[in-house]
């Protein structure tokens, strides 16, 4: 249940997020943060699932290619449970670096897709305009969302670390 | 075995990508359309958080607005609120239609925006019951907004002039040279013209494009950028900032098709 009231509060944050900045600035990206957060407290199939499933939805929301978050978040999850075996996903600083090297392999599932549809990759001004920014604020809003899903959720990677 | 469960996946994001874009395009547009009201609850506080906070930052808006209210107040007293919004719609229709016109199917309001940091689409609130069908470019009195890409019979699914697969035919205003506007993330335009097109920082392009989707000369964006040209290069590319605040759009002006 508490699980549903995050996956709804990181939705409704998200477009609010989206609608407060900038039209300039790339919003920090909650589905991700989300899809690691239910890694997290999950085995690892099911983990996966999920990140699919998410992306989906997010697919579906954006109106875009159906299968191009999902496979984002889903090598992010699969990125997460490879890099939580080198890294202690517990400590806050190492969490950072996970967080980051997963959000690299977002976009890297993004450009696969990209590059399946239209044999071309990302142009450079996404990377500077779109990567670097949602990076950076990922990176800053992910301490407190972090800290909020463990209030919702409890304390639950352990099981599965 | 977890690689293999991955690879799974990532074949099925490829056929799935593949097959919805060969063979049902529309998809995700309808579904986008259909489950628009659950991010459109954040997307509207966010919309009155901005307005709120642009109107107290600037204080030019206040004065203006103070000047409104206290219009607003005497003409109250005459009329009622609901006869008021249906004028400043009505005058908002008429500006657009002699701007821009061939010719207003209705006024939108735009209930949410996507939320991937790639895509830059509108959610209207208006759909086929409407009037409303894809190919319709949607406008506002600030400029071009972008173009109807999928509906249903209460929503519309709009790709913005920014989006990266969005593409517009514009030339400079007052000056020969058409090319082509492309969409770039998160809120620029990346145009190329032909070499000979004299072009400057600041100067505003509008739509141009022979027999395209949107009407001859409406407002599109501002020059902010000429990149150097490339040896050889047979087109000139300079960066634009649209006219249209796509965060702080309530209302669009739908035209009909061309």
């Amino acid at each position: 249940m508490n699980a549903l009231v995050l996956v709804f509060f990181s939705l409704v944050l998200q477009a609010l997020l989206s609608g407060l900045l900038p039209d300039r600035v790339s919003p920090p990206d909650l589905w991700f943060l989300l899809a690691v957060v239910l890694a997290s407290r999950q085995n690892p199939y099911a983990g996966l699932a999920t990140a699919f499933g998410l992306g989906l939805l997010q697919d579906l929301s954006s109106a875009g290619y159906l299968g191009f978050h999902a496979l984002g978040l889903t090598t992010a999850a699969y990125a997460f449970y490879g890099l939580r075996g080198w890294l202690h996903w517990e400590e806050p600083a190492a969490r950072m670096v996970v967080l980051a090297l997963a959000f690299l392999a977002k976009w890297g599932g993004f450009l696969i897709l990209v590059y399946w549809m239209r044999y071309t990759t990302l142009p450079t001004s996404t990377w500077a305009q779109v990567f670097a920014p949602e990076l950076v604020l990922t990176l800053l809003v992910a301490p407190f969302y972090l800290r909020l899903a463990e209030a919702l959720l409890g304390p639950g990677e352990e099981a599965y670390a | 075995m977890l690689r293999l469960v991955y690879l799974g996946y990532v074949l099925l994001a490829l056929a799935l990508s593949a097959l919805t874009a060969n063979f049902a395009p529309q998809f995700p547009g309808e579904v986008s359309a259909r489950i628009a009201p659950l991010f459109g609850l954040g997307h509207r506080a966010a919309q009155n958080l901005r307005a709120a906070a642009t109107t107290l930052l600037d204080r030019r808006n206040l004065r203006h607005e103070n000047r409104l209210l206290t219009e607003e107040v005497a003409w109250l007293k005459e009329s009622n609120l609901e006869l008021k919004v249906e004028l400043e719609r009505l005058r908002r229709a008429l500006a657009v239609r002699e701007a821009q016109a061939p010719g207003v199917v209705a006024i939108a309001p735009v209930i949410t925006e996507d939320t991937s940091g790639l895509y830059r689409r509108l959610i209207l609130g208006l759909g086929e019951a409407d009037g409303l069908s894809v190919g319709m470019p949607v406008t506002s009195p600030d400029g071009l907004v972008g173009v109807i890409i999928e509906t249903t019979p209460h929503r519309a699914v709009v790709r913005t002039i920014v989006d990266p697969e969005s593409r517009v035919g514009v030339r400079p205003e007052g000056s020969p040279g058409r090319g082509i506007a492309m969409g770039e993330p998160p809120a620029g335009l990346r145009v190329e013209l032909p070499v000979e097109t004299s072009i400057a920082v600041g100067d505003l392009l509008v739509t141009g494009s022979l027999q395209g989707l949107f009407p001859e000369g409406i407002p599109v964006a501002r020059v902010t950028r000429i990149l150097p040209r490339a040896p050889g290069a047979l087109r000139k590319v300079v960066r634009a900032e649209p006219l249209v605040k796509f965060g702080l759009l309530e209302e669009v002006v739908v035209l009909g098709k061309l």
